[in-house]
């Protein structure tokens, strides 16, 4: 494991003279410790959140479609093509695209956040250790030297890719952070209130659809009231889990919201423990969550 | 025509659901009253104040979602940028293999090994085209 801080740096010392060779390797440690960590986790887990919208949305369309045949089907029409249903519920079909699209452009960010704080500097370094044993074979050089132009080297790339690296993640958090906010509050507002009353309205559809069934023919075919209500009885528990998880989804939706300004909040210091266990602790609060949705969707 | 905004749909959905249970409510709770012409014509329109309220419902979402577009824009044109930093940086891990291939061949020229100069040649050119 990579030591940090003054402790190795002390260690570094008392193992080498205090030379160049010794500032270029204290150096190299202080550069591995600001890494990004919190970026690249906060980025894995609020992809991984977006990446539920969809099983959510494509839920929402194929209940508005059982919805409309329900009505179609209480209102004289017993023998419906798909095509009247597809036609009722194009409205719905067109607003659940237009969430998803907004969604992708944040999953989009959150993929490049990503791979941006995740560039492994750890190759960086397994390159570098390249040059050094390409450098010793070469020839000319002793021992000293050899590991001197490691170091140098190594030093160079850190800085080169991780200083190049926090910059345009600092850039990108601070400029977009408003932009994040007003995304991430639009989508909660949907999937918390929208979304939860086309749950409420559909199952409302099903209650109206059975009870009225029910109510017109049990008398007459018991078994098959007994069917209809094992059936109802089950969409109706299969509504309660997706309202439960569209509850999560939105509260999820409003972590990524919360994790994107802790992130602004400490841009210059994207290294930081403290900001490392926050976005820690609002990770596994997703994780919570995605396992709530996946139940339902 | 006036513009209905997103809380106001909302709302409008709201209270089509509510008057569409109040009329299932009703025809439950008379069936035995009510003709079955009755029924029909009040389940009827249950199934259209459900329909109404879904498209209001569409109308507030539609409408939210609008309201951002120009974030949603924002956060592609940096998502674009991000994803060109990330390239820059495979980039500079390009030239660090190149810089160490260039130095194993100059080593292998400073010893005069054929063998080892043909390899690092290769090896460098590998490299350099990617």
């Amino acid at each position: 494991m990579r030591c940090c801080g003054p402790a190795c740096a002390s260690r570094a010392r008392t193992r080498t003279r205090p030379n160049t060779l010794t500032l270029l390797v204290v150096l190299v440690a202080t550069a591995a410790c600001t890494r990004p960590v919190a970026v690249s986790r906060y980025a894995l887990s609020a992809r991984e959140v977006t990446a539920r919208l969809p099983g959510a949305t494509s839920a929402l369309a194929e209940s508005c479609r059982r919805a409309h045949s329900y009505r179609l089907r209480r209102t004289g029409t017993p023998w419906y093509e798909e095509d009247s249903t597809r036609a009722a519920c194009a409205g719905r079909d067109s607003a659940l695209r237009e969430v998803l699209q907004a969604n992708r452009a944040l999953a989009n960010y959150f993929g490049a956040l990503s791979a941006l704080a995740g560039s492994k500097t750890a190759e960086v370094a397994a390159q570098v250790d390249q040059l050094g044993d390409a450098a010793s074979s070469a020839g000319p050089f002793d021992g000293s030297q050899v590991r001197a132009i490691a170091a140098l080297a190594k030093f160079a790339a850190s800085r080169a890719t991780s200083g190049y690296q926090r910059s345009k993640l600092r850039d990108a958090i601070a400029s977009e952070n408003a932009n994040v906010q007003a995304v991430t509050v639009a989508l909660h507002q949907v999937i918390d209130r929208d979304f939860a009353s086309y749950v409420t309205g559909d199952d409302a559809a099903a209650t109206r659809f059975y009870r009225s069934v029910l109510t017109e023919g049990a008398g007459h075919e018991p078994l098959a009231a007994i069917l209809a209500r094992n059936d109802y009885d089950a969409r109706h528990e299969a509504s309660g889990a997706q309202a439960d998880a569209l509850r999560s989804l939105a509260r999820a939706i409003d972590a990524i919201g919360r994790g994107h300004q802790q992130l602004f909040d400490a841009r210059n210091h994207l290294g930081a423990k403290e900001l490392l266990n926050g976005i820690l602790s609002m990770a596994r609060e997703l994780d919570g969550a995605m396992a709530r949705i996946d139940k339902a969707f | 025509m006036p513009t209905v905004d997103a809380e106001q749909s909302r709302t409008i959905a709201r209270l089509y659901a509510e008057l569409a249970a109040t009329l299932n409510e009703y025809r439950f709770g008379h069936w035995t009253e009510l003709t079955k012409q009755q029924r029909a014509e009040l389940e009827s329109h249950e199934w259209t104040l459900l329909t109404y309220s879904s498209n209001m419902t569409t109308h507030a979402i539609r409408l939210t979602v609008a309201n951002v577009a120009d974030a949603v824009t924002a956060i592609t044109r940096a998502t674009r940028k991000l994803a060109a930093a990330a390239r820059r940086i495979a980039d500079v891990k390009r030239g660090l293999a190149l810089a160490s291939a260039a130095v194993t061949l100059g080593g292998a020229i400073a010893s005069g090994n054929a063998t080892a100069i043909a390899a690092a040649a290769s090896s460098a050119l590998d490299i350099a085209d990617g």
